[in-house]
């Protein structure tokens, strides 16, 4: 029982871990049509930034809110230089131009950052009692902040008149710059706020991380395989796709063996896209890619 | 009637709570112009896209050559003998007139055709443009060509394919009308040795110059049909386009 | 056009003939590093059928390249088998594998192929990580050096013998990659890219074009890699990685998307670019990142397809 728990809170936090990088990813795709390769540097930024302020004596809040606002002006950055130049080109170059990005950021990381380090976690408290059960802090943690952005997210898309807007735009281009938005400014709007949530789920993951400069490439591939599997262009299909994604990958670790739980992640894509490429839940939303 | 090349028997396109077409039905005979008109959202395109395969069928039965073609993909019925030009895009710009052409012909071997070796392409290609009139064209880039001439050039593709039926999407889009003229003049020239053409457009003037035969849609339904004399002063026609407010105010 | 295919196996040949009398004039290091260069013009002329011919987001590469790597570095290590043999089986394996993968992978359509593709590089690297004795483990095994059993058992050791069997692979390539480019299955790769509405018009089977590509693809990648892994003593899992691909998007990208001779001249230019920046740690990633988002941002052509524009241009006027 104890175990289940374990299991279900770990599996949950991983999991919200995978649901922001998958909200990251299509706050940017729905809106420009374009899957950001470099998303896995967001999530490296994010701790990246965050340790070296701490490490710089700066509090752990403060330097947590100051890396997600850095990671706004870097998301927006990417937007001016790597997406908004290519807007009437094809695909092929569209990708590749976030992938170029990626190894930028990351040779340039690396050039500052030569070793690996551990982030430290936020609460001193080693763990919480839940009955017979350990739980970790951190995913407790995690879990909340997926919630809190999740439900943000909703307000401000929903309830909003600035949500109307975003949404008006990522429906119809065409139709929202005759209404008179200007969609450049949503573009880098929604690159600035993909790249922060991103950051989010890196400074939520990193204590149970080690930092390196490659460490977005799994996170990245993840993000995807929660979209795949929640319905790619679907923001509820990417919390949820997230959310059982890191699941199955802690129950498949503790239940059948450690291999399996790595794998599963990546074999659940091959599954889902083999067999139903719209995703698990087929949402009015989700687009075909 | 054994010389049908296309029966369309009430085909029905539904998606999404829409009928974007209504048990439409057309029958088009060995070298005949067929033409299909309707304003804009009419479901012509639809309607063309379930002919050539680019779309399934809710309801109907679709017939060419004989063959029950309803549920065979596009590249099947290709493989028949049923070729089809697009409004935009159905020339690949960056190749030149003759290498377009050449597609024509790797269409024609796919369906079976026992053609001269692929040596001899390049002179048949040039053949079949020279036909059209548009021979100069031969090596140049399609992305420099005017867009009548690029139709002729599609155009002749089809030919090369050894089309016994070729469709035709807004073949008049964005050509010039004294290219306009030409156009129909070649169609009804290749019509005459035996080629048929179903083609849908905008431009009236193109359609009634071309058409022996023409259908009007509108909502996805037939609403007129007959020679183009009979459908010029039809107010059925006139009312579908025009609204019936015009109709009542004339 | 018979002028100009003479004209350009005049090219090859003049080329061929040149690079024969490299071991005569070039010290030991740039008899190595061209011999590297030949076996990316094979992988480059290889991905450029699935990526830049068929226009498919395929990021395959490294996958079948380590692939390749590992079935012919297998083979020759733990069972002696002569070179040739392993050349074949890195070959076919990899075909086999593009195969498989492919059938289900190509009816995805892009951004779908390629998080299908990076997962299989990921699965495969895991692979070579995890099951060690299966596969070899992190630090990779040991890679003997060839036997070719063709020349009597003879091994392959000199940098000399493994450039100019390098250099006939490279060229067979080059000419069996040049003489695809005439079929009509390959016209057929040139319009699904394009438009695939249009394909199928032209009674081209959309799912089987797109395969044949793959196919196609993995299969050079393979013997690239199959070849490849006979010029570095060990077989390390994470030379397969995204580094690699990314490096062999550079090479495509420079040389210009879709073009033979661009892939060629890009992988000459991008191997020894690379080989320089050894000295240089770190600089790479950023160079190659940047190079690369300049040339997608500013030569959208590459560098090869711009010259080649040019010169056809210049050609025009003239004539």
């Amino acid at each position: 029982m104890e175990d289940l728990l374990q299991v279900l809170v770990s599996g949950l936090s991983q999991g919200a871990v995978y649901a922001l990088m998958a909200l990251g990813l299509t706050f940017i795709y729905r809106s420009t049509t374009v899957l950001n390769f470099a998303h896995g540097e967001n999530f490296m930024l994010g701790a990246f930034v965050t340790v070296v302020l701490i490490e710089g004596g700066v509090s752990y809040l403060l330097a947590v809110a100051i890396a997600v606002v850095a990671l706004l002006a870097v998301g927006v950055l990417i937007d001016k230089i790597a997406f908004e130049p290519l807007l009437e080109r094809d695909h092929v170059t569209q990708v590749f131009a976030t992938i170029a990005v990626s190894f930028v950021i990351k040779g340039l990381v690396r050039r500052v950052a030569v070793d690996e380090r551990g982030v430290p976690p936020l609460l001193d408290v080693e763990f919480i009692r839940v009955g017979s059960a350990v739980l970790n802090p951190q995913h407790v943690l995690t879990v909340l902040a997926l919630v809190v952005v999740s439900v943000f997210f909703w307000f401000l898309f929903l309830r909003t008149g600035l949500g109307r807007i975003l949404r008006a735009s990522t429906q119809s281009l065409r139709g929202a710059t005759l209404v008179g938005i200007d969609v450049r400014t949503v573009f880098a709007a929604m690159w600035g706020v993909g790249a922060a949530v991103g950051a989010i789920a890196g400074i939520l993951a990193a204590p149970t991380l080690l930092f390196s400069p490659d460490m977005g490439a799994r996170p990245l591939l993840l993000g995807f395989a929660a979209m795949a599997l929640g319905g790619f262009g679907s923001f509820v299909g990417a919390v949820i796709g997230g959310v059982l994604l890191g699941l199955i990958q802690i129950a498949a670790g503790f239940y059948i063996s450690t291999t399996l739980g790595d794998l599963s992640g990546f074999l659940l894509i091959f599954l889902v896209l083999v067999v139903r490429p719209e995703g698990i839940f087929k949402t009015s939303e989700s687009t075909a890619a | 009637m054994s010389d049908v090349l296309l029966a369309v028997e009430s085909v029905t396109v539904r998606f999404g709570g829409l009928t974007a077409v209504d048990s439409m039905s057309v029958v088009v005979r060995p070298g005949a112009i067929y033409g299909i008109i309707g304003p804009n959202g009419a479901g012509k395109t639809t309607f063309f896209d379930t002919i050539s395969g680019h779309r399934r069928v809710s309801a109907g039965r679709i017939e060419f050559r004989g063959n029950d073609v309803t549920h065979e993909p596009a590249h099947r019925r290709a493989r028949m003998g049923l070729a089809r030009t697009f409004q935009l895009g159905g020339i690949i710009p960056d190749l030149t007139a003759l290498e377009n052409v050449i597609l024509g012909l790797d269409q024609a071997r796919r369906s079976g055709a026992v053609l001269t070796d692929r040596r001899s392409d390049r002179a048949v290609a040039l053949a079949t443009l020279e036909r059209l009139g548009v021979g100069g064209a031969a090596d140049q880039p399609c992305v420099s060509l005017a867009a009548g001439t690029r139709r002729l050039v599609e155009v002749a593709r089809t030919i090369a394919a050894g089309a016994h039926l070729v469709l035709l999407d807004e073949p008049g889009a964005g050509v010039h009308e004294t290219e306009s003229r030409e156009l129909v003049r070649v169609i009804r020239a290749l019509a005459g040795e035996g080629t048929a053409f179903l083609l849908i457009d905008h431009s009236m003037d193109l359609v009634f110059a071309a058409c022996e035969d023409v259908t009007v849609m509108n909502l996805g339904k037939r609403i007129a049909n007959g020679p183009p004399e009979a459908i010029r002063n039809d107010p059925r026609v006139l009312e579908a386009y025009l609204g019936t407010t015009a109709m009542r105010r004339a | 056009m018979r002028a100009l295919l003479t004209h350009e196996a005049a090219t090859l040949a003049a080329i061929t003939l040149v690079a024969a009398l490299g071991p005569l004039v070039l010290n030991g290091y740039y008899v190595y590093l061209l011999t590297i260069v030949f076996a990316y013009v094979i992988l480059a002329a290889g991905f450029n059928v699935v990526l830049g011919w068929s226009g498919q987001l395929a990021f395959m590469s490294a996958a079948f390249f380590g692939f390749g790597a590992w079935v012919s570095g297998r083979a020759t290590s733990l069972y002696g088998v002569p070179a040739e043999v392993a050349l074949v089986l890195g070959t076919v394996g990899a075909a086999v594998l593009g195969l498989t993968f492919g059938a289900l992978a190509v009816r995805l359509a892009r951004y779908y192929l390629a998080i299908v593709t990076l997962t299989l590089m990921y699965v495969l690297d895991y692979s070579y990580r995890n099951f060690a004795e299966l596969m070899g483990g992190v630090s990779g095994f040991r890679v003997r050096d060839p036997r070719f059993a063709l020349l009597g058992g003879a091994q392959a050791t000199s940098d000399t013998d493994r450039y100019y069997i390098g250099l006939v692979l490279a060229i067979l390539t080059y000419v069996v990659v040049r003489w695809l480019r005439t079929t009509p299955t390959a016209r057929g790769w040139r319009v699904i890219r394009r438009d695939e509405r249009v394909a199928a018009a032209l009674g081209i089977n959309v799912y089987l074009s797109r395969l044949s590509a793959f196919v196609v693809s993995s299969a050079l990648l393979g013997l690239a890699g199959a070849w490849f892994v006979f010029l570095n003593t060990r077989f390390l899992p994470e030379a397969f990685g995204m580094h690699e691909l990314l490096f062999d998007f550079l090479i495509l990208v420079v040389g210009g998307l879709g073009s033979l001779n661009g892939a060629v001249v890009g992988a000459v230019l991008l191997v020894m670019a690379r080989e320089y920046l050894r000295t240089f740690p770190g600089l790479s990633e950023i160079l190659f990142g940047g190079v690369l988002l300049a040339v997608a941002l500013f030569v959208p052509a590459g560098l090869y397809g711009t010259v080649a524009a040019r010169f056809r241009s210049l050609r025009e006027r003239v004539a």
